[in-house]
């Protein structure tokens, strides 16, 4: 590099002294290609642009015997000052003098340069330049980074070594955590079996005194068995035999039968949604058919049975009596519900399906049994149950009986009556007709009257 | 970045990497980030000189018009020299300035520096307080420069009557950074740095 330096100094030398002679460019082309002749192959440093370190692209001769592409060039004019890029010497006067004769560019040795390296020039100029240059450049940037002998090793052992250790450590407190879960879910798995042997506890309990209440209760109803007639059996025993209530409607069947004309009458209310509404119905209907007063009231009675069984509450019959009277047309006299009898005929009732409650019991002493190992006592019981039942048998039959002689005597007493009412304007049996009211009923009064228009039917 | 810059510094690395300064530890320049527009460069100090021995980082930015314009270079490495801000580590050097030529590279750039680390210029300062002690107390200066290669860039040689200075001077609560600075350009007279610090 030193040489040719100093043979560019001694050129710069010469080009000056020739400009100071006020010679023209065709002396300074003449004097390139002197030089050119010199060295008639162009080393690549020589034709190499200093600027832009890539080979010269018509390239431009300064005064100063310094070279550089064209680009590179006017880029230095444009952006730096009129000054060599690399001497610094004023290049003004020449810029102006070679732009204005058009000879920037230094076509001989631009000839020279696409002669000698075509391809470089080809490449120059190609696009794939770019990245031939960032894949040369690239693979030059680690090349500072050396590894001692056995220093990756090292490090890579020490990695390992590293890794290992955390691993281990993260196994740790993964155990460490299952361990502290195990202990919980044991802890909560204790609690769970002292909350299970507990309620255990109070079930067995419960049983046992479940057990002694049906043996008192069955006492009772022993008891009580000898004078079926009176005891009615107490309402707070059907919700005990809530699963019996299926089997209570087949039972009253049984009665229907006696009494065909009413069977499908008294299924529908027991389909009824309301606690209230066949009750009412019913002493409607009773009050139709005044003739059978306690075959009715045994009917109606026991639909409200029903609706009381599944509603647990018993209110609807104290509430009945309380309905408004009705003075039915078709008969003389106003039977108002009796509720008195009603126990009597609920014990007919709950006679007549003893073989549920049979059933019942067994199953309930069945289930009793295994638990209280209690065989002896449970067949006592069963033994008690029974005979008391068939005692209601008996006694239901004998009231069947009755109640058909009674039925046949009223329906006769009821036909004879009914030719003789007298229904003439001022006698006791006139029809009651609706007084005529001046002003039309409001729809509010029509509201609250209803239960009256209902119990004075037009004829 | 213009193109031709870009294409500059990929053609000045491989040239500064490939060099014989690089073999020789002498100079280094790497690329920080994706872009060419930030290089880190980091020169040696010059033997026989008090930088002897340690290595100066430095920030260089490569501008939109390289090469028609100087990268603007700075010292990140603290240094004790009357051309570099002892604060801000700002290089007063008149290539880096107006005697820019494009023709200049990384690799002149970096030696220039290393040149100018050799051959400190006091009477053209960036930094004043260095450049008087530099032409007055040359000895407390090559003193002091040695003590701040040593204590920011890896200088080997170790100063203790300094390092006791600065030690009394931390005790006080001073930071160090303060006190060596401080001593520095009181000639490494105790009282007068204390004064400086807590005047």
């Amino acid at each position: 590099m030193a040489p040719s330096r100093r043979s560019t100094v001694t050129k710069v030398r010469a080009t000056s002294r020739r400009s100071k002679a006020s010679e023209t460019n065709t002396d300074q082309s003449q004097n390139v290609s002197s030089s050119s002749e010199e060295k008639p192959f162009l080393l690549l440093e020589d034709v190499t642009c200093k600027i832009c370190l890539n080979l010269m692209v018509k390239p431009v001769s300064l005064p100063c015997r310094h070279d550089l592409c064209y680009s590179c060039y006017t880029s230095c004019v444009e952006k730096s000052n009129l000054s060599c890029p690399m001497c610094r010497k004023r290049i003004s006067v020449w810029c102006r003098q070679a732009t204005k004769t058009n000879t920037v560019i230094n076509e001989v040795l631009w000839q020279q340069i696409q002669a000698q390296f075509p391809e470089l020039v080809a490449s120059q100029n190609g696009e794939g330049k770019d990245e031939k240059d960032v894949e040369d450049f690239f693979p030059t940037v680690p090349m500072h980074q050396f590894a001692e002998p056995g220093e990756l090793l090292k490090e890579f052992e020490l990695e390992q070594e590293r890794r290992r250790k955390e691993e281990e450590e993260r196994r740790k407190e993964e155990e460490k955590a299952s361990a502290d879960l195990i202990a919980e879910l044991a802890k909560e798995q204790a609690e769970l079996a002292r909350a299970e042997a507990e309620l255990e506890r109070i079930r067995q309990a419960d049983e046992a005194l479940a057990l002694e209440l049906a043996e008192k209760e069955d006492n009772i109803r022993k008891l009580r068995g000898s004078k079926i007639v009176q005891t009615p059996i107490s309402s707070r025993k059907r919700p005990r035999k809530m699963s019996s209530d299926s089997k209570t409607t087949p039972a009253a069947k049984k009665i229907n039968k006696f009494f065909p004309s009413r069977s499908n009458e008294n299924d529908e209310p027991s389909r009824s949604p309301s606690a209230f509404a066949p009750v009412t119905e019913h002493f409607q209907k009773r009050d139709i058919s005044m003739s059978e007063p306690r075959s009715s009231s045994c009917t109606s009675l026991e639909s409200i049975d029903q609706e009381v069984s599944k509603r647990l509450h018993f209110r609807p019959i104290n509430a009945a009596p309380l309905t408004p009277p009705k003075n039915s047309p078709g008969n003389s006299e106003i039977v108002k519900p009796q509720v008195v009898s009603a126990a009597k005929n609920l014990n007919q009732l709950y006679g007549l399906d003893g073989e549920n409650l049979t059933e019942d019991l067994k199953q309930n002493n069945n289930s009793d049994e295994p638990i209280k190992g209690a065989g002896v006592l449970a067949e006592e019981l069963r033994e008690m149950e029974r005979e008391w039942l068939r005692k209601k048998l008996e006694q239901e039959e004998a009231d069947k009986e009755l109640a058909r002689k009674l039925q046949e005597e009223l329906d006769q007493e009821a036909k004879s009556t009914r030719s003789l009412v007298n229904r003439s304007k001022g006698s006791k049996d006139e029809y009651q007709l609706r007084k005529i009211v001046k002003n039309q009923p409001t729809i509010e009064a029509s509201f609250q009257r209803p239960s009256l228009r209902k119990s004075h039917p037009l004829p | 970045m213009a193109n031709i810059a870009v294409q500059r510094i990929k053609r000045e690395l491989k040239e500064v990497l490939n060099s014989d300064e690089v073999a020789r530890c002498s100079i280094h320049v790497e690329l920080v980030g994706e872009s060419f527009a930030e290089l880190k460069g980091e020169i040696a100090g010059p033997p026989d000189t008090p930088y002897e021995g340690a290595r100066f980082q430095l920030e260089i930015k490569i501008p939109e018009t390289y090469p028609f314009n100087p990268p603007k270079v700075r010292f990140v490495t603290k240094i004790w020299h009357p051309n570099v801000s002892s604060v801000t580590g700002a290089i007063c050097l008149d290539i880096l300035k107006h005697q820019w030529a494009a023709a200049m590279t990384l690799r002149t750039v970096l030696l220039s520096l290393q040149a100018l680390l050799a051959s400190p210029e006091p009477d053209d300062p960036q930094d004043a307080v260095v450049a008087r002690q530099c032409k007055d107390k040359p000895q407390i200066f090559h003193l002091t420069a040695q003590h701040w290669a040593n204590a920011y860039a890896g200088g080997p040689s170790i100063n203790t009557d300094y390092e006791n200075k600065i030690r009394r001077l931390k005790d006080l609560g001073v930071t160090e950074m303060n006190a060596r600075a401080s001593l520095s350009s009181c000639d490494w007279d105790l009282e007068r740095a204390t004064e400086q610090i807590f005047s």
